[in-house]
């Protein structure tokens, strides 16, 4: 059976029904009419379901819904009467201090209180503790738990709403404790997803001791939750980014990929100073933005024909409605569509906005030559002219092609790539090691990041004992030269779904929870990526021609910065 | 995941246990401006206003869907259409009222704010009303536009001499798909009498419109409405709804032209939950740092004001001393 699945709308159609103030009971008693009497509600979040939030809904949207206004629970609040109170916050005890405060000031006429799933088992009585101290006990007039703790990026992309997450999870000096705490906040944002979604999974998990003990983590969850109906049965993949530290590296040439790279990115907006130290926010989101949801995956070069092309249709739509509203003063439909054309003009606008930002980085970075270097690195058809050229190692470079050297984090980003895909025995080996001499020598901040590369890449089998040497050796017999290139996560899942018995996908450890009746399997394939995922695995797997329809999941959207920049304070704390 | 039954229970059972502390001093409510009173009742009777009106144009769709502007009268239709109407004009002047009460200054600021979202989220509500009523009212006018010229040709007529329009006219009403293509305005002549007989051929009878052979133009129109084809009863009510429907497409073109300068006044430049939410911290706290800045310089103001006083003071004793 194959079903569409959607974490967006999942997650939108669960606050709105929130946001209706209904609970179960009212499900099955239509005629309760206290639900109309209270229109209007205010929104009191936390700095993190603010993050959840954003993405989901605008402040338009929330109007709809009756929302009237939005505040921080942390912020001074004044009392609004006559007005029902909506939270959504996170299960903490300073929350439960503030909803004590909020009840016996009399904030709001009534209070509805929803929290993130999954809540620890004594948060509940420690609230009713606070709750019961108060003077008006028939205040809450709800209280759920939504398995919403996750970002959404789109509606098959998510992420936690952690940070740091490779750093944290391979960090020598941490204890047991924090990192199964780790562990298991990540693996409550896993949960959720498959909570929404209805799924029972059937976990494929990397021959890594964290991806298993997420797993475990997991399934706890699922089994511990006692809503949890499923509805279908999916595979679950739990990638560990140790196995392929190749994908963050690379340089990227997609619309979406570079606006990750270059810009900075947050689920449905970008974020970016220009010259002239203006700061631009603008929304992305492919449910109000066409030109995103039909671009972002194209390659650069594409975008800006496919702008011009927009902005030929706009400027001849907008003639034709001026000469129908000059011609006849009370034209509806035409003054209708000038809605419509404003929606498309501003769309285009921030598109030819962000397209020039990019451009100019492209630019100052040779981002283009980076990006094809990178691609023949990873394919195994490594230019060396080209590598020594952008690395500045030869300085004859041809007059009529001039590349500059790229800058020095570009560059350690570069010989990172190498170091992993070039074999020891190969020609090109050289290159590297007099790439690697030339930098040394310079004092890059993100060179750390190489050496922690270099330090945990052998080119022998790993050992099953090591925990982190030796991790990203297998990537290195794997290249076809001249051959398509793929991500390693996206062959493994390939010979997964075309049943091919390959040694890596024997490694994976298969589990389930138990459950009767087993619910019907579904095509779809939900990837986590544990460590943190890339845009370039989230296009390469959501790929147009995919087989299956995947939804893919990360402990957070690495750059290529915030990776290095965890790499080097790796490599600092060992020194 | 409702958790509100557990949650409930639980507070019960804390408040019943005997040695369990209550808050010792509860607040007391703070007190409500009666105005705020007035304008939270009224936005809730607005909304409740707009949900009847959604209903009637509900039921507005399927009457005009289900009606025939030839045979059916528009009594039915012209009262619904005249209750939206009334309704519509009710609500928006309403909204309108209670607009200008936001402006009152005994009301705090989240009230002020509060207020002002529930104006535009009513205003938003209307705005969906408004254009399918003037859908559905231009819908009617071009049928009774339709149906009044058919009446007039058929007015003009003497005698069973039906047009090829008119019959055209009552096959779309009737028969949508055996509607003939060419438009051509010729009287067609046919026997008064209708033939019985089948196999005589006759242009309005058979295959010239479709394949299988239909009723009789009596049996289509039904015999009340053939006989007097349309009454001069129905004629009159029929243009008075006309005329009717044309005032209110003006006056919702009106009620538009106001609204859209509203709602283009209300739309987000950024439609970003948390982008707003921080911006509105920041804007906090820049009318805090402005508010810090105000009571240094107060501060300052009276230092000065008392050091003039001293030097004044010090001055008119000096004066005093020296004049002794």
């Amino acid at each position: 059976m194959n079903r569409h699945f959607s974490i967006k709308r999942e997650a939108t159609d669960r606050l709105i029904k929130l946001f209706s103030l209904k609970n179960d009971e009212d499900d099955l008693m239509p005629e309760n009419d206290e639900v109309s009497e209270t229109p209007w509600k205010i929104l009191v979040l936390d700095t993190h379901t603010k993050q959840i939030l954003s993405p989901l809904f605008t402040p338009n949207q929330l109007h709809q819904h009756g929302v009237t206004l939005f505040v921080d629970i942390d912020s001074l609040r004044s009392p609004l009467p006559l007005t029902a109170g909506l939270y959504f916050l996170t299960p903490t005890n300073p929350n439960i201090s503030f909803i004590q405060t909020d009840i016996s000031s009399h904030l709001y006429d009534s209070c509805y209180l929803s929290f993130l799933y999954p809540t620890q088992s004594e948060f509940f009585p420690d609230l009713a503790r606070a709750v019961a101290s108060c003077t008006p006990t028939d205040y809450i007039k709800g209280v759920s738990e939504e398995p919403l703790d996750f970002l959404t990026y789109d509606h098959n992309f998510f992420s936690t709403r952690l940070t740091d997450t490779l750093f944290n999870l391979l960090r020598p000096d941490v204890d047991s404790g924090a990192k199964d705490n780790l562990l298991k906040q990540i693996a409550s944002s896993l949960a959720s997803v498959l909570l929404l979604l209805g799924i029972h999974p059937i976990f494929h998990s990397s021959p890594t001791e964290d991806s298993q003990s997420l797993t475990r983590h997991v399934t706890s969850f699922l089994q511990s939750s006692s809503s949890h109906r499923p509805k279908y049965q999916c595979d679950v993949f739990i990638f560990d980014r140790t196995t392929d530290f190749v994908a963050p590296l690379l340089h990227p040439w997609s619309y979406f990929g570079l606006i990750n790279e270059v810009l900075q990115f947050s689920p449905a907006r970008v974020c970016w100073t220009d010259k002239e130290s203006k700061t631009h926010v603008e929304n992305l989101n492919g449910d109000t933005d066409p030109f995103w949801s039909e671009h972002f995956r194209a390659s650069f070069e594409a975008i800006g024909p496919a702008v011009k092309k927009c902005w030929d249709d706009y400027t001849a739509e907008s003639e034709s409605v001026k000469r129908s509203v000059q011609q006849d003063q009370t034209n509806d439909t035409a003054i209708k569509k000038l809605d419509s054309l404003t929606d498309t003009k501003e769309n285009l606008d921030k598109h030819t906005l962000i397209a020039a930002e990019i451009t100019n980085a492209i630019k100052t970075r040779q981002l283009d030559v980076l990006s094809t270097v990178s691609e023949n690195i990873v394919r195994g058809t490594v230019n060396e002219d080209e590598v020594r050229q952008i690395a500045g190692l030869d300085e004859s470079s041809d007059p009529s092609h001039p590349i500059h050297r790229a800058d020095n984090a570009d560059l350690v980003r570069m010989l990172s790539l190498l170091r992993l895909t070039v074999p020891m025995s190969s020609p090109t080996s050289a290159l590297v090691s007099s790439l690697e001499q030339s930098l040394s020598a310079l004092d890059i901040p993100s060179f750390s990041a190489y050496n922690y590369i270099k330090r945990n890449t052998t080119h022998s089998a790993p050992s099953p004992e090591s925990t982190t040497s030796g991790r990203f050796s297998s990537f290195i017999s794997k290249i076809a030269p001249g051959g398509q290139f793929r991500h390693q996560h996206q062959r493994i899942l390939n010979d997964f779904v075309d049943n091919k018995q390959s040694a890596e996908l024997r490694a994976f450890h298969v589990s389930s929870p138990p459950v009767h009746p087993p619910p019907p399997p579904s095509d779809t394939v939900v990837v986590f990526e544990l460590g943190g995922g890339t845009v370039a695995e989230y296009l390469a797997f959501t790929a147009k021609d995919s087989r299956r329809k995947v939804i893919y999941g990360c402990s957070e959207l690495l750059t290529a910065s915030s990776f290095l920049d965890q790499l080097t304070r790796l490599e600092n704390l060992k020194s | 995941m409702d958790r509100t039954r557990e949650f409930l229970s639980l507070v019960s059972s804390f408040q019943s246990q005997p040695n369990f502390v209550r808050d010792p001093a509860p607040q007391t409510p703070p007190t409500i401006p009666q105005s705020f009173v007035t304008f939270d009742q009224r936005s809730k009777q607005i909304n409740k206003m707009l949900q009847t009106a959604a209903q009637k144009i509900g039921y507005y769709k399927t009457l005009l869907s289900q009606k025939s502007s030839i045979t059916d009268s528009t009594q039915s239709l012209d009262t619904i259409s005249s209750s939206i109407k009334s309704d519509i004009s009710m609500i928006s002047s309403s909204i309108k009222s209670i607009d200008a009460q936001t402006k009152n200054k005994e009301w705090s600021p989240i009230m002020l704010n509060h207020a002002k979202a529930v104006i535009q989220i009513l205003n938003k509500r209307l705005t969906p009303i408004l254009s399918s009523f003037q859908e559905c009212v231009k819908k009617q006018t071009t049928e009774l536009q339709r149906a009044q010229e058919r009446t007039q040709e058929v007015m003009d007529m003497s005698g069973p001499k039906v047009t090829r329009r008119r019959a055209k006219g009552i096959l779309s009403d009737r028969r949508p798909d055996l509607v003939p293509q060419d438009s051509s305005d010729e009287p067609i002549q046919f026997n008064p009498t209708y033939p019985t007989n089948q196999n005589q051929p006759n242009v309005f009878m058979h295959n010239s419109f479709g394949d299988e052979p239909f009723q009789t133009p009596e049996e289509l129109l039904g015999a009340s409405d053939f006989q007097p084809l349309i009454t001069e009863r129905r004629e009159q009510q029929r243009s008075t709804t006309l005329q009717t429907a044309h005032r209110t497409l003006n006056e919702i073109s009106q009620m538009f032209q106001n609204m859209g300068r509203l709602l283009a006044q209300q739309r987000d430049n950024l439609q970003l939950i948390d982008y707003n939410l921080d911006h509105a911290n920041v804007n906090m706290d820049m009318s805090i740092d402005q508010l810090e800045k105000a009571r240094s310089k107060q501060k300052n103001r009276r230092k000065r004001i008392i050091q003039i006083l001293l030097v004044i003071f010090v001055v008119v004793l000096l004066i005093g001393l020296l004049v002794r």
